[in-house]
């Protein structure tokens, strides 16, 4: 169990940066949200569109914005600690340690989704037709999907500049080949920005057309976060792999 | 110009460090491995009527989607030598912080072109031995120089120049917003964006104002010609913007160890 001590000194190794870096995103789409909203307004376009408009740009930040923050940030926590040699010399796991690292900064992550997704269902901004509770995989699934991606690609290549490199063109490539996703039957089923790439051809009266592969894509990339952290977890426990990773 | 021998000590050094980094070729070369699976149905069809729209097409889509792997590789340049310690160690040599700054940034930007290059030699030659023209390779090259090697040379200057101030990875966040945000959002969106603006980091201006003949559909949002004077300009404008935000960097990095020196 660890102490409080402990856990204190652990989140300030975390730094201002990783706790600042979702609040900032959030920030930074709700400001262009904003835009959208008085943009349309001034193109002559009614309030409610002006409305749908902004409740797009903030169903943007909550399946891609916080997710690629998540898995940046991941990517650079479990690089290895400068003082990794000490520290594996020490009774504590270097897994252990990682892992709660690892942790934390994904439970903040997810405090400041949900906590955004409340607000965007209690200002009447929820545009995703989905029930309650189901509906917040919208968000969840893609976050934990790039967390595992950021861990995993750090730990396989050693590299945290290569994992974020690869993380930032595979965000890019999910909207510069959004059809090429769309319309394969395999891909489609990995795309983690599916809802707002559906949105607004999707409506609760033809469900029948998108809703099943919709639950299938979430599950589907949840499974594959749970996967991606459990070799993370794996490979956090090699030792002398982790000796040779690049500064 | 007693600096220009560490200048060029610096760069060789770093074009060397970085292009033997196994992040910058894993880091450029892994999604390559996704795009290359469907070249054939993006460049190598009947909808490019000559073999210049079909390399225009391909070196739009290399300037647009790699530059984001430069500036993302680049980031930590600047970090690594307060993080190896060795920052200290570099401010007692004779050369200054410019020579070391300037070098720095040309020598792994230059490098981290090599992987770029290699790709966008692939779909050359694929879409040359489709056409049965070699004819236009000098054009290839020529637009590669122009608008690739610029749109890097452009991110990386702000690469390694935002993180003298910023933490890395917050800046590789902001990096990929700014990239989508100048180069994909629609300007009639409502949004502000340099999109379809002579500082449209892809080079859109470039490729359309300095090679005509490349361009199949003009872009959407430009008008239908744009003079050569317009190409030239949008080169001016990204290297001048490269070489004022390097300015910059240097203004700080020099106050900022005045500051440590009266310290």
């Amino acid at each position: 169990m660890m102490s409080l001590s402990r856990m204190r000194y652990e989140l300030r190794l975390l730094g201002i940066g990783a706790v600042l870096l979702p609040l900032g995103v959030v920030a930074i789409y709700l400001g262009f949200s904003l835009m959208v909203h008085v943009g349309t307004l001034r193109q002559g376009g009614s309030p409610d569109w002006a409305d749908y408009q902004m409740a797009r740009g903030l169903l943007a930040l909550l399946e891609n914005g916080c997710s690629l923050a998540a898995g940046l940030l991941a990517a650079a926590v479990v690089h290895p600690d400068p003082m990794l040699e000490t520290h594996l010399s020490l009774p504590t796991s270097y897994r252990a340690t990682m892992c709660w690292r690892l942790g934390a900064m994904s439970v903040w992550a997810l405090a400041v989704a949900a906590a955004t997704a409340w607000i965007v269902v209690g200002t009447d901004h929820w545009i995703v037709p989905v029930d309650q509770p189901l509906a917040q995989l919208t968000w969840l699934t893609p976050i934990l999907w790039y967390i595992g991606l950021g861990a995993l690609l750090t730990l396989l290549l050693r590299s945290r500049v290569a994992s974020s490199a690869i993380l930032g063109m595979a965000w890019i490539a999910q909207f510069l080949f959004k059809n090429t996703f769309l319309h394969s039957q395999t891909l489609v089923r990995v795309y983690p920005f599916l809802t707002e790439e559906l949105i607004p051809g999707i409506t609760r009266a033809n469900a029948p057309l998108w809703y099943a592969a919709w639950v299938q894509n979430r599950f589907i990339l949840l499974a594959m976060a749970v996967a991606m952290l459990t070799v993370a977890s794996i490979l956090l426990g090699r030792n002398e792999a982790l000796l040779s990773a690049e500064s | 110009m007693a600096q220009l021998r560490p200048l060029c000590g610096a760069l060789r050094f770093e074009f060397l460090m970085q292009v033997r980094r196994p992040a910058l070729w894993i880091g450029t070369l892994l999604l390559s491995l996704f795009l290359f699976k469907s070249f054939s149905d993006f460049y190598l069809t009947a909808r490019y009527p000559t073999v210049y729209q079909s390399l225009g097409s391909w070196a739009g889509f290399v300037a647009r989607f790699f530059p984001i792997a430069a500036g993302l590789l680049l980031a930590d340049r600047y970090a690594r030598d307060g993080k190896t310690r060795v920052d200290a160690l570099l401010v007692t040599s004779p050369t200054s912080t410019g020579a070391r700054l300037f070098g720095k940034y040309i020598g792994s930007s230059l490098a981290t072109v090599v992987p770029v290059l290699v790709i966008y030699l692939v779909g050359i030659t694929l879409i040359l031995a489709y056409w049965r023209d070699a004819a236009a390779l000098p054009e290839a090259l020529g637009i590669f120089i122009a608008v690739n090697v610029t749109g890097i040379l452009f991110v990386g200057a702000f690469s390694i120049a935002c993180t003298t101030v910023l933490w890395p990875v917050l800046y590789q966040f902001l990096f990929i917003g700014y990239w989508f945000w100048a180069n994909f959002l629609n300007p009639h969106l409502g949004i502000p964006t340099l999109d379809g603006t002579l500082l449209t980091p892809s080079g859109d201006f470039i490729l359309a104002g300095l090679f005509p003949d490349t361009v199949l559909n003009i872009g959407a949002y430009h008008g239908p010609h744009i003079p050569v004077a317009q190409g030239v300009e949008s080169l001016a404008l990204l290297l001048g913007c490269a070489l004022a935000v390097q300015g910059a960097a240097w203004g700080w990095l020099a106050w900022r160890q005045n500051q440590q020196n009266h310290q």
